[in-house]
């Protein structure tokens, strides 16, 4: 596998195949197929319980698969070889309480060898490391997670919602920090979310899984251009919003009062139909959202 | 209800087995009248109070083994009183219950009725064995229902308490600890006091401030008064004797003082952090509340305990062993204690009076006094040989046995179930070298331990024999500097315990790992079970039926230090190496099972 990628010159950084995982009787995920490219930072989304949790304790190692294949780096993953090149964040977690925040650093820098982005970290997320672990809020819990993960910079940063807890003043320098990372290009980043906004501005590609399957993936920016755009109409008094979709050749999507909501495809067609539009006042066309993309799934 | 239930199932099963365990002991009438002959006797006095009418051989029986019933209780209600005041903060339950609409007060108070159903049930597992006749007369209605109600209100006023100390040190772990610590100084505080009371320098110098009324005398009264464990003392009132109204009078008090106490308290604290209702509160500056917080003193760290830093220069090596040091940090520093309750404290209370150590010895090694001289005659040797064995050799598992369910919990499970797994889980570690480093944690502990017990033994001997002397009627041949072999051997039958606990604690470990999510559970009954086996064994008083001892007895610390052999135990501590050597490769085989997360998610990864 690595000699052929390497000839390739395409290295995955992560790549899964056909995984599943079943809890006893009970599906956690199923057939879910994925690569992650090197250098990229990758969106993993769901709704709460659709199984990103179990991919991600899969590809750490927490968790055996029940059948199908996860490789990190070309490695097997959960096997301690592939432990070497990810850092994980996960999202429900406790640390050992009798320790300040620089002994369990230590401890985790002693387990991994090498720490050389322990000391800027530390100072970027303004983190007191003479506090006991078991005094510290979740906010500050989360930058001690957000350290220990990265400060050895892995190949790859496995994140698990990684900014709960966080102020958006956190959440920005850990975006940041996140940008940086993938800047030169060899790091990559998988990070799983449900805050589509925040996913929209910081991944480049986005897998989507429901229900412990996949349901789409792609680069986002295509994904969001595939989406149908929405349109706000300000319309005179009366005007059915429905027949007014009909004329314009859009799909209606809801009505207040002298405010139409409409979705189009054609951008140029819109545009043309509105213009001749006698009904139409005013209209907007707002940015394309990921949350409508993610909404669709559900609907 | 729920929430403390299988807490409660522990107490209840341990109480009642041990109830029935006394009932199944019993010498019977016959068997007790040798006891009964020497009920004349100061020593008795000291420790049982009077005999009143209608004792019988059955209470009597009954009454010797109810001293520590007190402590048994006043536990029992501290650690529930912690639990109800402080378990939903420290398991972060308490961030949802708490924000019901009901008063701190009201909430408080249905919790105290479930401990008073509780505590009626542990009631029932003690009180109905003494009604059961065997071998005799029961103990009789009047007496349980007069007993029964005493305990109650002793319950319930150590409940309050055990709230009081929750509120206070702020977790239910820090209350435990607090709360066990305090019961343990209290009961050996009153059985120096108790026995030093009746036993001065002089008898004649007892007698005449006893008579005299002198301020000695007033003060060790007084002293004996205000300690909590002596307020529930039955075995007088199973003699027959009526309930002391004062101990009464002052329960009440304490009960009306600490539950004032404990409201207010409960009222006034935080409900969602770790922290005692005195603990300053940190300033935060905007919302960042990490920024400067240098006015914070930085509280010391676990690897500057005197408990824990020795193990410093096997940090790097070693980062599981050393981690799981810090981890005991705690559980070291109230072993130690215990360490020095045991040794220098009980050695130092002998006293060598001729007429006290006549006495002592003839309580000689019946009945539960077995248990620590494993059924040796003690009567054939010098009283002080009986005092150290009693006192100290002898009672080695109630300070170990605790520590092994400890660690048979810390070594296989303690991440899934901290939650800690999640991170430590990711990091490039091999389980087994996490389960094999941390039992060599275990190891070096136990080391640690054992090398404080003989130092504090050689200590205490040194001093206690320049003071007392041959004089006094100890004998020569256990003089420290007259009998260094002796004293060594006494020392190898400190130092093979080792053997013994490294085996239970490896045993345990791998039924933990081979029984998954059950395992730890069977683990440590099957830890109960043995040390059971070891207490009914040479209960019974059958030497063809010391072999029920088990594992526990192929540790024979009193058969080593007096025959200056391993043969007592047949080599046990030889076989006890051996077998700890099979479990340990039984682990290796094992450690797949090890899991890092938390139980509803176990699986096992291979490596």
């Amino acid at each position: 596998m690595d000699d052929n990628n390497a000839k390739n010159g395409d290295i995955s950084a992560i790549e899964i195949t056909n995984l599943t995982k079943y809890y006893g009787p009970h599906k956690g995920i199923e057939n879910i197929s994925l690569k992650v490219k090197k250098g990229t930072i990758h969106g993993f989304l769901g709704p709460n319980g659709a199984g990103k949790t179990t991919t991600l304790r899969v590809l750490v190692g927490l968790l055996n698969k029940t059948s199908g294949d996860a490789q990190i780096m070309g490695i097997r993953a959960g096997s301690l070889d592939s432990k070497k090149h990810i850092g994980y964040l996960p999202s429900d977690f406790e640390l050992y309480k009798y320790y300040s925040v620089k002994e369990y650093l230590d401890y985790v820098e002693r387990l991994r060898g090498e720490a050389p982005f322990r000391e800027e970290l530390v100072r970027r997320l303004k983190l007191d490391e003479t506090r006991k672990t078991g005094e510290l809020s979740k906010g500050n819990r989360q930058k001690v997670a957000i350290v220990q993960a990265l400060m050895h910079r892995p190949d790859i940063l496995i994140a698990d919602e990684p900014t709960t807890g966080l102020d958006p003043l956190m959440m920005g320098i850990f975006d940041e920090i996140l940008r940086e990372y993938v800047a030169s290009g060899e790091k990559t980043v998988f990070i799983s979310s449900h805050i589509l906004s925040e996913v929209q501005a910081t991944c480049e590609v986005v897998t989507i899984i429901r229900d412990g399957e996949l349901v789409s993936s792609g680069n986002v920016k295509e994904l969001l251009a595939s989406l149908p755009r929405k349109a706000n109409l300000k319309v005179k008094d009366g005007v059915d919003g429905e027949n007014l979709a009909k004329s314009i050749n859009a799909s209606f999507k809801s009505q207040k009062e002298d405010e139409v909501c409409v979705l189009f495809e054609d951008p140029k067609e819109f545009m043309k139909n509105i213009a001749n539009s006698e009904v139409v006042l005013d209209f907007a066309i707002p940015p394309a959202d990921l949350e409508e993309y993610f909404m669709a799934f559900y609907k | 209800m729920k929430e403390h239930k299988s807490w409660f199932l522990g107490w209840f099963i341990a109480l009642f087995g041990f109830g029935l365990a006394i009932i199944g002991i019993y010498p019977g009438e016959e068997g007790m009248q040798e006891m009964l002959n020497l009920v004349d006797e100061p020593i008795f006095e000291a420790f049982l109070g009077n005999f009143g009418e209608g004792a019988t051989g059955y209470s009597f029986w009954q009454s010797m083994m109810s001293p520590f019933l007190g402590i048994v209780f006043a536990i029992f209600g501290i650690l529930f009183g912690v639990r109800i005041a402080m378990k939903s903060i420290s398991d972060n339950t308490g961030e949802l219950i708490n924000t019901l609409p009901l008063t701190r007060s009201k909430m408080l108070f249905n919790k105290i009725i479930a401990g008073m159903i509780f505590g009626l049930i542990l009631l029932l597992s003690w009180a109905v064995p003494l009604l059961i006749p065997i071998n005799g007369n029961s103990i009789g209605i009047e007496i349980v229902l007069s007993l029964s109600w005493w305990a109650m209100l002793y319950l319930l006023m150590s409940i309050m308490f055990g709230i009081l100390v929750g509120n206070l040190t702020g977790s239910s772990g820090r209350g435990a600890q607090v709360g066990i610590l305090f019961i343990l100084f209290m009961f050996i505080f009153q059985t120096l006091i108790n026995y030093q009371s009746k036993n001065l320098i002089t008898t004649e110098l007892w007698e005449y401030s006893k008579n005299g009324e002198t301020v000695i005398y007033t003060l060790y009264n007084l002293i004996l008064d205000i300690n909590l464990v002596s307020w529930f003392a039955p075995g007088a009132v199973m003699l027959g004797n009526d309930i002391e109204m004062k101990y009464i009078w002052i329960i009440t008090a304490a009960l009306i003082i600490f539950g004032f106490l404990s409201f207010f308290t409960y009222n006034k604290k935080d409900l969602i952090d770790e922290r005692g209702i005195f603990s300053r509160k940190k300033k935060q500056k905007g919302v960042d509340e990490s920024d400067d917080q240098s006015h914070v003193k930085a509280k010391k760290s676990v690897k500057k305990s005197f408990h824990t830093f020795w193990i410093r220069p096997l940090e790097k090596r070693f980062p599981h062993t050393a981690d799981m040091v810090y981890s005991d940090k705690r559980a070291l520093m109230i072993l130690y204690i215990a360490i020095i309750m045991f040794y220098p404290m009980q050695l130092f209370m002998y006293l060598g009076d001729t007429a006290s150590v006549d006495a002592t010895t003839a309580l000689g090694d019946g009945g539960i006094m077995a248990i620590f001289t494993y059924g040796y005659d003690m009567s054939l040797y010098p009283p002080w040989v009986w005092w150290i064995v009693t006192q100290a050799i002898g009672v080695h598992w109630m300070l170990f046995l605790p520590m092994v369910v400890r660690w048979i919990r810390s070594v296989p499970v303690r991440d899934s179930e901290d939650g800690t797994g999640d991170l430590v889980g990711s990091l490039p570690v091999m389980k087994r070298t996490v389960v094999f480093q941390r039992l060599l944690g275990v190891f070096l502990e136990m080391i640690w331990a054992v090398a404080w017990l003989v130092i504090w033994y050689v200590l205490s001997v040194l001093i206690h024999e320049s003071r007392v002397g041959p004089a006094n009627g100890v004998a020569e041949e256990v003089f420290l500097f007259n009998n260094p072999l002796a004293t060594g051997w006494v020392v190898i039958a400190i130092i093979s315990m080792i053997p013994l606990y490294m085996f239970l604690t490896v045993m345990g470990v791998v039924i933990t790992l081979f029984f998954k999510k059950k395992g730890l559970q069977y683990a440590k009954y099957l830890i109960y079970i043995i040390a059971l086996l070891l207490i009914i064994a040479f209960s019974l008083g059958n030497p063809d039926l010391y072999w029920l001892s088990g594992i526990m007895g192929m540790y024979n610390p009193v058969g080593i230090m007096i025959e200056g052999s391993f043969a007592p135990g047949n080599y046990g501590v030889f076989a006890l190496i051996g077998l700890t050597i099979v479990s340990l490769y039984l682990i290796r085989l094992n450690t797949k099972n090890f899991t890092w997360l938390k139980q509803e998610t176990k699986e096992i990864v291979e490596e």
